[in-house]
């Protein structure tokens, strides 16, 4: 038995937290949570408790840009866009031959 | 710890026990996720909650949903969970409920409670005598993958051929040989895994076969390619553990990880009680 660990001494914090997270019964109570995707927040906690400062001087925030875990992130995307296709009529009016107006642009 | 009497308060539900263990082993005493409060035994007929008080201010929908951003909270909060049901798993059958089950009053508990009855005892009885125990396999795919190019007669004598080939042709084939070999390596892993199930399926009432973590989850080096819970009967752990020690031995391409006993969190569903 020296191969098998009890579930309260050495798991590690990503089995716990994975199946206290995710698992167990659920039946209605009065109050719902609304939790995040279980494999994400598994992993934000553990850069949590290896310090998260440190996670992020190595580089290690993908979930605060990544769209599909961050609505931070969608939003940036969104403006991100928006912003490129304003630069591209800027640039497409600065390489036209005919000068724009600013009436013209008001039209 | 003194509490102002007139704070509001709601229930923090662990899970259900038998009312007979109860009667029988005596109540324990561990704090409650709110420190202020300690754990309680709320016995409704043949079925007795292990739940805690909990302040209002701290625990009602809003502030709790705010709560669980805070990755520190969330974590501090989610082992006080598992580790209360472990205190309880080690003395009493349980039925682990998920974590964050609330109800405004003892009525509206009662009431819930009563709905889920009959599910409720069927599951004591499914537990009753058995232990949930989780099993990983891990290998690491790319060693794998060369391993298979070296030993797989087939892919050998084909690598041959395409030497033997116009360089032009040789890329392609090269590819498709490529390709051959990575579908070779999954299925031989596929096929490993699944035959240690089947074996450990020998002895456990149940089994769920879990999503594999990623390595920016797992932190380890190597690949999981099993995950999976079993709910063994107490006779039979010391035999699945012997298989997995057995299975270690000598192996080289395949790493085993098995713990528990755990609370019973995949097998005490009580959708799948009702069928």
């Amino acid at each position: 038995m020296e191969d098998m660990q009890p579930a309260n001494l050495s798991n590690g914090l990503v089995e716990i937290l994975e199946t206290v997270l995710d698992k167990g019964v659920v039946i209605a109570g009065d109050i719902s949570i609304n939790l995040q995707d279980v494999e994400l927040l598994t992993i934000k906690i553990r850069l949590v408790v290896a310090s998260v400062d440190k996670a992020k001087e190595v580089g290690i925030d993908w979930w605060e840009s990544d769209p599909l875990y961050s609505t931070r992130a969608v939003e940036a995307e969104k403006e991100n866009e928006l912003l490129k296709e304003k630069i591209h009529q800027l640039e497409a009016r600065i390489g036209s031959d005919t000068p724009t107006t600013k009436e013209e642009n008001d039209e | 710890m003194t509490t102002d009497v007139n704070t509001q308060k709601l229930i923090y539900l662990y899970g259900f026990i038998p009312a007979e263990e109860i009667k029988e082993k005596g109540e324990i005493s561990i704090p409650g996720i709110d420190s202020d409060y300690s754990v309680e035994f709320y016995t409704y007929g043949d079925i007795t909650v292990a739940a805690c008080l909990v302040k209002e201010e701290e625990f009602n929908e809003q502030e709790l949903n705010k709560k669980v951003e805070d990755m520190k909270w969330l974590q501090e909060k989610a082992f006080h969970h598992h580790d209360n049901m472990n205190k309880l798993h080690e003395k009493y059958t349980i039925i682990p409920l998920k974590f964050g089950t609330i109800y405004q009053n003892k009525e509206s508990m009662e009431s819930t409670i009563g709905s889920y009855r009959e599910n409720i005892q069927h599951i004591f009885q499914e537990l009753e005598g058995k232990e949930e125990w989780n099993i990983k396999i891990y290998t690491d795919v790319k060693k794998f993958k060369e391993s298979v190019a070296v030993t797989s007669p087939a892919i050998e004598e084909e690598q041959k051929k395409i030497e033997e080939l116009p360089r032009g042709k040789q890329f392609f084939a090269k590819k498709k040989i490529e390709k051959r070999i990575e579908e070779q390596a999954d299925n031989d892993i596929i096929d490993y895994c699944e035959n240690f199930h089947e074996e450990v399926k020998k002895y456990s009432e149940a089994e769920e076969v879990k999503k594999n973590w990623e390595k920016k989850l797992t932190g380890r080096e190597d690949d999981m390619c099993w995950n999976a819970a079993y709910l063994i009967p107490e006779e039979h752990v010391e035999k699945v553990a012997k298989l997995v020690k057995d299975k270690r031995t000598g192996e080289e391409n395949f790493t085993f990880e098995i713990t528990g006993p755990w609370p019973a969190y995949h097998f005490s569903d009580f959708s799948k009680g009702k069928k």
